[in-house]
This record gives structure tokens, C-alpha cells and sequence, in this order.
């Protein structure tokens, strides 16, 4: 063995002795990533099942949403029955009220008739008599205004119930707002449910396939803005714009390309690109 | 005169249906969305439509447009009733060329007062 090849062996010994000291200082960190991945693991597990319980938590609680709004709709619809229902009941009131207001001028003339007929045939000979005749003429008459000052009173009133009816009416468009405003919520839910499902496939977490669907309802659309505002801001907006364009009428468009103007049911259909 | 309520909502269909009566108009057919609104246009005598917008199968936009594109219709009065508020909106309808246009939550006072409105300027 030569100097030349002792020193290759030093050289080669050196290096050896920088790769152990780097090795010692490597292997703590070594030993701080292993306990790292030892303790990730288990959350990772964690998180994997946490996103596919709240994947197969969103049916539930999509169609818990879509119960809302058939309940709300429902209740809607009962009460509308139900304001019908006064609102008949009211208008046969007023109906009444009316014939009965008819039958009182009715009487009322035909006690005037009477009063003057009496007054003709008594004129001069029983001035007592006419008197209490006279007496019990204004009486009845100030009963009569009384009765009609109370019937207009009445009128008023059902007049009034009317109006409030109508008001109920006008506020339970509210029930199509927030059914627009759910189907949005519910739209988002299926958007999230669709992320985490696919997120799910990615890790292949065990189980993914068995992710429970949302149930589609009737391919409802919605305004995701839609609001319950009833400032009249919104129309005022709506009229300016309309007002700016100028002319509410629309103006004449070209002519079809059948001409005919008439449309049949295929035609319909065919928009639609349905064959029936 | 006889009408057509357009509206995918039972309780809207209600509600305009009652508010129409309220003001005089009892002769009303109702449709589902706008594809139900075009075939129930070429069996009745339809002479005024109130549609919503936003119904599934067609829109209350797409149905203006395909009435317009027919000449038979062209005069044909109709008053667009949404939740959709906004300029856009409004200018997209008149675009599609709706006569007049009303924002939910409406009053039958607003309803009375647009449907004048257009009887005037169509008939």
C-alpha cells in the first residue's frame, strides 16, 4: 500500500465521518417528523370521517329545508282558504246590510205616505190625535237616521276587515320569498355536498361510495336575492327604468319565419328539444 | 278579458288570482311555469298575461320571447311579476319585451295601476 492510496482511504474515511455527523444531526429531526406522522394520523382519520359524516349529514338537513317549504306552503295555502272564506262571509254581509239598508228607506217612505194620508184625512178634526201622530212620526224618524248612522258605521267596519284581509293576502307572498331564499340555501348545501364528496373520492376514504344523495325537488329555480321588502323601493326602481325606456308598448317585431303565426304543440315541444 | 296567471307557486297563483278578482277581473286561467303558459295560449283566448320569472322547465323570460316571436302575440299584453329587483333585470324583461313590470311583494293597488297602464297603451 502506497502513500497515494493511504490517503485515498483518509479521504474516503472523512467522508464517511461527515455523513455520520450530519446522519446525528439528522436523526432528531428524523425522530420529530416519525412522532409528527404518528400524531397526524389519527387526526387526519379524524378529519376524513368529520367530512363524511357532514357530507351524509346534508340530505337530511336538504330535505329537512324542502319539508320547511312544503309546510310553510301548506299553512299558506289553509290560511288563503281561510281568508276566502271571510272575505265571502263578509261580502254576504254587506249584501245583507245592503237589502236591509233598502228595506229601511222602503219603510221609512211608506211612513211618510202614511203620515200624510193620516194628516190629510184628520186636518181639522182631531188636532190632538195629529199631534201624537206627528210625535210618533219624528220618533220613528230619528230611530230610522239613528239606524242608518249605526248601518254606515257597520259598513265602515266590514270595509275595514276587508282591507285587512286583503293586507294578510298581499303579506303571505312572503311564503314564495322564503322558498326562493331556501331553494338558494339549499342549491349551496348540494354545491358543498358535491365538493366534499369529491374530496371523499380523492382520499378514498372507506365508506365514500355509500354517501347518501339530495334529493332533487322538481327542478325548482330561484332569485338567490329575492327579499321580503315591502318599502316599495324595488318598484319605484323598476317604474324609473321603465319610464327611462320610454314606451310601456312593445314595438312590432319581424315577422315569424312560418308566417302563419300559429304555433302547434310540436313546435312547443321542440323548444324544449323534446320529442313529445 | 280573460287572463293568464304564470307563477311555478301555488300561493302566488293565489294571491294574484284573488288580487285580479278583487279589482274586477274573474275570468282566469292558471299556468304551472312557461312551457304549461304557451300551450294554455293556443287554447284559450287569452287577452292578458301576468308571469313570473324564475319557474323550472321555462322561464318567464324564455316565454315572453317565444310569445313575441309569434305574430299573433305581438300586441298581446304582458306584465312580468318577480322577486328580481335589479336594473338588469328590469331592462332584460323590457328587452324581451314585457309591457310593464312589477316587483313581489306587490299590492293590488300596483297591480290595478300597471294592468291600466298597458290597457291603455295596447288597446
Amino acid at each position: 500500500m502506497n502513500t497515494k492510496n493511504l490517503g485515498g482511504i483518509l479521504d474516503k474515511i472523512n467522508e464517511l465521518r461527515a455523513l455520520f455527523i450530519f446522519g446525528q444531526r439528522v436523526i432528531p429531526f428524523l425522530e420529530e417528523l416519525f412522532y409528527f406522522v404518528n400524531d397526524i394520523v389519527p387526526v387526519l382519520e379524524e378529519i376524513n370521517e368529520s367530512i363524511y359524516e357532514s357530507a351524509n349529514k346534508m340530505p337530511r338537513a336538504s330535505s329537512q329545508l324542502n319539508k320547511v317549504t312544503q309546510a310553510t306552503e301548506l299553512a299558506t295555502t289553509e290560511i288563503l282558504d281561510n281568508l276566502d272564506g271571510v272575505l265571502s262571509k263578509l261580502n254576504a254581509i254587506g249584501s245583507h246590510f245592503q237589502t236591509a239598508t233598502n228595506d229601511l228607506a222602503a219603510v221609512e217612505s211608506l211612513d211618510e205616505q202614511e203620515l200624510k194620508m193620516l194628516k190629510s184625512s184628520l186636518k181639522g178634526s182631531n188636532s190632538e190625535l195629529l199631534a201624537k201622530l206627528t210625535e210618533i212620526h219624528e220618533q220613528k224618524d230619528y230611530h230610522i237616521r239613528a239606524l242608518r248612522s249605526n248601518a254606515g258605521g257597520l259598513q265602515d267596519s266590514l270595509q275595514d276587515i276587508r282591507n285587512k284581509a286583503n293586507d294578510i293576502m298581499i303579506s303571505l307572498q312572503v311564503q314564495d320569498i322564503t322558498s326562493q331564499q331556501i331553494a338558494s340555501v339549499n342549491h349551496l348545501i348540494q354545491s358543498v355536498q358535491d365538493r366534499l364528496a369529491n374530496l371523499i373520492d380523492r382520499f378514498k376514504i372507506s365508506g365514500a361510495d355509500l354517501i347518501s344523495e339530495i334529493e332533487k325537488v322538481d327542478g325548482r329555480t330561484f332569485d338567490p336575492l329575492a327579499t321580503y321588502d315591502r318599502s316599495g323601493n324595488a318598484q319605484r326602481d323598476a317604474d324609473h327604468v321603465v319610464q327611462s325606456v320610454g314606451d310601456t308598448t312593445p314595438p312590432k317585431a319581424p315577422p315569424s319565419k312560418t308566417g302563419s303565426g300559429h304555433t302547434s304543440q310540436d313546435e312547443i315541444d321542440k323548444l324544449f328539444g323534446k320529442g313529445a | 278579458m280573460k287572463f293568464l296567471v304564470v307563477d311555478d307557486s301555488q300561493t302566488m297563483r293565489r294571491i294574484v288570482n284573488n288580487a285580479l278578482k278583487g279589482i274586477g277581473y274573474d275570468d282566469i286561467v292558471e299556468a304551472e311555469d312557461g312551457k304549461d303558459a304557451l300551450t294554455k295560449l293556443y287554447v284559450d283566448k287569452i287577452d292578458f298575461v301576468i308571469t313570473d320569472w324564475n319557474m323550472p322547465n321555462m322561464s318567464g323570460l324564455e316565454f315572453t320571447k317565444a310569445v313575441r316571436s309569434d305574430d299573433q302575440f305581438l300586441n298581446l299584453p304582458i306584465l312580468m311579476v318577480t322577486t328580481r329587483g335589479m336594473k338588469e333585470d328590469v331592462m332584460e324583461a323590457l328587452q324581451a319585451r314585457v309591457n310593464n313590470y312589477v316587483v313581489k311583494p306587490f299590492t293590488p293597488q300596483v297591480l290595478k295601476e300597471k294592468i291600466d297602464q298597458i290597457l291603455k297603451t295596447t288597446l
